[in-house]
């Protein structure tokens, strides 16, 4: 089965509808529901292919399960791994605590831009929440590695 | 906006299954932390720790459980902003509390 629809059947469920209730693309308008009320993320634009709505909610999920694995991550680093001092081991443990909260946050403000290009029928924003792992995954390495050289040199 | 009538539907599925799988995500971190606290013979955070991460777990399985019954029944799917709030939030109080065990363990 496609999953697909095909121009004529798409050229027929346009003609269906008054062309106030249609984009350019044939899309029609979350105001002819007829009735079905929602939380959506902007009245703007028109609703998306419900496909496509379902994979920008997949992909904030996803980006909340990194979310947790980062603190599940921190949590770990805290019992797990011996460190020399208190504080190469806060070190180790709070900033993959702290950073998975951060990207909590960036994941679910790019929903919101994602959702408001789809309604827009705009290209899709830059992936911050990428630029936003990778620095702070990097900065986790230089804090580990500070840490440890520090308590190297202490000892 | 409803789903073209020659789709099977699975895209949802896949969704309802992303929200149960981020749910259980919760659940085996709340675990993590009681089995930690334990070692600690800290077993009133632990605990206390480890409800807040179930109910997480719970509160987000159930909402991908319910909208996936939800879209079935009226096809119609649009996007969620509140859900998608409250599972950041979700995840934002589960930093919390792990920023907590964190601090309290390492002293």
């Amino acid at each position: 089965m496609s999953s697909i629809e095909t121009s004529a059947a798409i050229a027929d469920k346009v003609a269906a509808f008054p062309a106030s209730s249609r984009d350019r693309l044939g899309r029609k308008s979350v105001d002819e529901s007829g009735g079905a009320t929602s939380a959506n993320v902007d009245s703007t634009g028109t609703e998306p292919d419900p496909r496509f709505t379902l994979a920008n909610e997949r992909t904030l999920l996803a980006w909340n399960r990194t979310s947790l694995a980062l603190i599940g991550g921190g949590l770990a680093a805290n019992q797990f791994i011996d460190f020399a001092s208190v504080a190469g081991r806060l070190v180790a443990s709070v900033t993959p605590v702290v950073l998975g909260a951060v990207l909590a946050i960036v994941s679910l403000r790019r929903w919101v831009m994602v959702q408001r290009a789809l309604r827009a029928g705009a290209p899709l924003p830059m992936p911050q929440t990428v630029i936003v792992l990778v620095g702070g995954i990097c900065v986790l390495g230089a804090a580990i590695v500070l840490s440890i050289v520090l308590d190297a040199i202490a000892s | 906006m409803r789903l073209p009538a020659d789709d099977p539907g699975v895209a949802s599925e896949r969704t309802a299954l992303a929200w149960m799988r981020t749910g259980l995500v919760y659940a085996t971190l709340g675990g993590l932390t009681l089995t930690v606290a334990a070692h600690h013979d800290r077993w009133v955070i632990g605990i206390a720790i480890a409800a807040i991460f179930a109910a997480c777990g719970y509160l987000v399985g159930r909402q991908g459980s319910a909208a996936y019954a939800r879209r079935r029944r009226d096809e119609w799917y649009v996007s969620n902003r509140r859900a998608a709030v409250a599972v950041t939030v979700a995840t934002l109080i589960a930093a919390c509390a792990t920023f907590g065990a964190v601090v309290a363990f390492a002293a």
